[in-house]
């Protein structure tokens, strides 16, 4: 069930108006547990019993590793969770990966084992919840939280439906305290949550949506395209649709929350404005980036602070990212490719630094920061080439034509894709001031929901009327879901 | 919260639909090819009976020009070209309704292997325009995919929705409107000689582009969609079912396609319309190479010239179109 569809829309409705008429606090949860099985039945079927293993499994490994008298003992339980959820997600995103990549490392060595691929269907989400459910285990063995009594709170933090299949990751930590009382829906929180909502849906459907039509078109064969100017269009406007796609998935999620009085942490905070790509994942998927600080990288240089521990943890901590985002070796590289920007970035702190004075450029913060923004914005977008395309010959192609600038026939490259793809590049330019504009003006969504009904009212009729004009007439997936 | 304040989200879904409708509701620019689709549709309740109408997809659109065939006979009936480039015979089959409507005294439908192929001629979007005008038989709805079948059914508050689609390029294409290469039907044309491509391709050009597999592919008759062949034969056995004469005319194809189209491919679609024609029994006009290639602009239309010298041998007599 998609956020931007019909029946989302009704089980929304039906959600929020039972939790208007029914204010007893146990009800209210049944039902919102009921809800959230019911809206991952709906895209998964069977395969919600997942949701189920995963649920039971934590909550009595965290039980168990609270109670545990040993070390020994807590560490047997703390595999048990950690084997059972990473074990589901191998097993359900990275057998055919596994079998492929057998496949092609036999056939470099003269081998063809031919393995064959397992029909396996990925579980929407599984990503996400499998990391959240650990998240609780793990806190328990850090002894930074202690279990809930409940499983029907602890079921209902894993399958809570606005955050179960695209994220925010949210820790126990953070919303198992707001389980306890019973939820009322307050006018703020209905303002502001509506607001967010619809700020979110707009930039799923309107931007996102728009442009995935001229990304797909694009990044089916960009050898087509002789020239540099369309690779990097092509490849600015797949950061913008990613970006729009997936934060508005979290703004979406965020807001649903919030309605029913839930607060969940900020998952963007304006990336494109980072100044440096460790500044970047501070500030993109920040549940993640943190989940993997706190619980691979923390781990990793617990053993004491060297520089060869330190550079080894963050590659990683970026390989593994790689490897969350998708079954391939491209996200691999990807992730990979970020820790390596991140260590060059520490690497030649100090070398930059005094380059910026040797150049006078620091005597201009703003330009300085300016080229900072604009550079590390080049690395991610070149990145996201590797990203998106997973085809080995059109990667090279792709990233060859976005580092060694060809400008020739620019003009003509340009003018021919501009009548085709108007409407995309259309939003290409619309984001991108609004994007600044939101930058400068920070908490425009909140400010809404601050105002008045009336002023409240006129945004909500204006986003729905973005919608009504501007969203494409085909529902897109997503772009997360995948993951 | 108390339940009146949903009165506010409501209150803005109901503005922002009222403002959405109402100008939805007038709004009808539905690109180059949609908006000439509409002209034909409503043309069908407007045509004298008896007139002869040339229906198809862009080979009729460009090849016929009916005021030279109309100042030629002097004494024929009304003679429309409704060719709309991107028609299959699919397309112009969910129409058989209206056209028997119309009362023509002729149906003329002008078809190359191309106007099998689903690849190339393909806009969707005519499924929607006449949605409100096209009741599918029960035999064509078997073959519609469910994609087609939702565009085909939509009622009136779905169509004003789908139109979103069109509402974004149009008011964009002011900007670009002077570059732009999209042909537009000259206005005030009653659908009589809508002639519009203009930029003539050398025979360099054209033999670079057959070397594209896609473009090729086009002509591969055997492997267009089954559907479109029944279609076809669905909408010339109704037309001829209803007592109005049919006329299959195979369109001039320029000379540089025989050279590099594989004989065979060619050979089975020859095969399937003239068997097909005996079968339903239409009149079946082969003028697939009487043209050389002076008079194309491409590969399968032709230029003013040509189509002013097909249109005359129309209506000469030459050709036994009419």
């Amino acid at each position: 069930m998609l956020f931007n569809s019909v029946p989302f829309l009704y089980f929304a409705v039906v959600v929020l108006l039972f939790l208007l008429i029914v204010k007893t606090r146990k009800y209210q949860y049944l039902f919102l547990l009921f809800a959230s099985y019911f809206f991952y039945y709906f895209s998964s079927g069977p395969l919600v019993v997942l949701l189920l293993f995963s649920s039971l499994l934590d909550f009595f490994c965290g039980k168990a590793i609270h109670d545990s008298k040993s070390d020994k003992n807590r560490k047997w339980y703390l595999a048990v969770s950690l084997i059972g959820n990473l074990g589901v997600l191998a097993f359900f995103k990275y057998t055919n990966f596994a079998i492929k990549t057998t496949n092609m490392v036999a056939s470099w060595f003269g081998n063809d084992p031919h393995l064959p691929l397992a029909h396996i269907i990925l579980p929407i989400g599984i990503s996400f919840f499998t990391f959240q459910t650990m998240s609780y285990t793990l806190d328990i063995y850090f002894r930074k939280l202690k279990p809930t009594d409940s499983f029907l709170r602890f079921a209902l933090y894993v399958s809570f439906f606005p955050q179960l299949v695209a994220g925010p990751i949210i820790r126990a930590s953070d919303l198992l305290p707001q389980l306890d009382k019973p939820i009322t829906i307050t006018q703020e929180n209905f303002k502001h949550g509506m607001a967010l909502v619809m700020w979110g849906l707009v930039k799923k459907m309107v931007i996102a949506d728009n442009i995935a039509a001229f990304v797909n078109v694009f990044f089916a064969d960009p050898t087509a395209y002789p020239g540099s100017i369309p690779i990097i269009v092509g490849a600015i406007a797949f950061t913008i649709q990613v970006y729009c796609d997936f934060s508005g998935y979290s703004d979406v999620a965020i807001g649903l929350a919030r309605i029913m009085g839930f607060h969940f942490p900020l998952n963007f905070d304006k990336p494109f404005f980072s100044k440096t790509i460790a500044e970047f994942w501070k500030r993109w998927h920040i549940s993640l980036s943190t989940w993997f600080r706190d619980y691979l990288f923390m781990p990793l240089m617990r053993k004491g602070f060297t520089k060869t521990r330190l550079y080894i943890s963050v590659l990683i901590v970026y390989f593994t990212s790689g490897l969350w985002h998708g079954a391939g070796w491209n996200f691999v590289i990807w992730g990979t490719l970020h820790g390596v920007f991140l260590l060059i970035g520490m690497a030649t702190r100090d070398w930059r630094q005094r380059l910026a004075v040797k150049t006078k450029l620091s005597s201009f913060p703003r330009f300085h920061n300016l080229i900072k923004t604009l550079f590390t914005l080049y690395l991610f977008v070149l990145s996201l080439l590797i990203f998106r395309l997973y085809d080995p010959s059109y990667i090279l192609y792709a990233v060859k034509k976005f580092i060694f600038v060809d400008f020739s026939g620019w003009s003509a490259q340009l003018g021919s894709l501009l009548p085709q793809f108007q409407v995309p590049l259309f939003f290409v330019i619309v984001f991108m001031i609004i994007h600044t504009l939101t930058y400068f003006k920070r908490g425009f969504v909140s400010s809404v929901a601050q105002k008045g009904y009336f002023e409240w009212t006129i945004y909500l009729t204006g986003m729905c009327l973005l919608l009504y004009f501007f969203s494409p007439t085909q529902t897109v997936q997503f772009f997360y879901f995948q993951f | 919260m108390n339940l009146k304040y949903l009165f506010f989200p409501l209150l803005a879904v109901l503005l922002s639909t009222g403002l959405y409708c109402s100008f939805a509701y007038n709004f009808s620019q539905f690109g180059a090819q949609g908006n000439h689709f509409v002209e034909v549709l409503h043309l069908y309740a407007e045509v004298p009976d008896g007139s002869i109408l040339f229906v198809g997809d862009s080979q009729i659109r460009e090849d016929v020009d009916c005021t030279v065939i109309e100042d030629l006979l002097k004494d024929s009936p009304p003679c429309f070209n409704l060719g709309v480039a991107g028609m299959r015979p699919f397309q112009v089959a969910l129409q058989k309704d209206l056209i028997i409507s119309a009362r023509p005294s002729k149906v003329v439908i002008g078809i190359t292997p191309a106007s099998f192929d689903e690849t190339i001629n393909q806009n969707d979007d005519f499924f929607m325009l006449m949605s409100s005008s096209v009741t599918p038989s029960s035999y064509l709805l078997e073959r519609l995919d469910s994609d087609e079948l939702e565009l085909i059914s939509m009622n009136r508050f779905q169509r004003l929705l789908y139109k979103r689609k069109f509402i974004l390029p149009y008011f964009l294409s002011f900007l670009h409107r002077s570059s732009s290469s999209e042909a537009v039907v000259p206005a005030g044309n009653n659908l009589k000689n809508p002639h519009q491509f203009e930029d003539i391709q050398s025979a360099e050009e054209l033999e670079q582009k057959l070397q594209d597999p896609k473009v090729l592919g086009i002509f591969s008759f055997g492997d267009h969609p089954r559907r479109e062949r029944e279609a076809f034969a669905y909408l010339t056995a109704s037309l001829k079912a209803e007592g109005i004469e049919v006329v299959v005319v195979q369109m001039p194809m320029n000379p540089i396609t025989f050279n590099v189209v594989p004989a065979d491919s060619l050979q089975q679609y020859n095969d399937y319309i003239q068997g097909l024609s005996e079968i339903i029994g239409f009149r079946l006009v082969n003028i697939e190479t009487d043209f050389s290639a002076e008079y194309f602009t491409d590969l399968t239309h032709l230029n003013r010239e040509g189509s002013r010298l097909l249109s005359e041998r129309i209506a000469r007599g030459e050709y036994d179109v009419i």
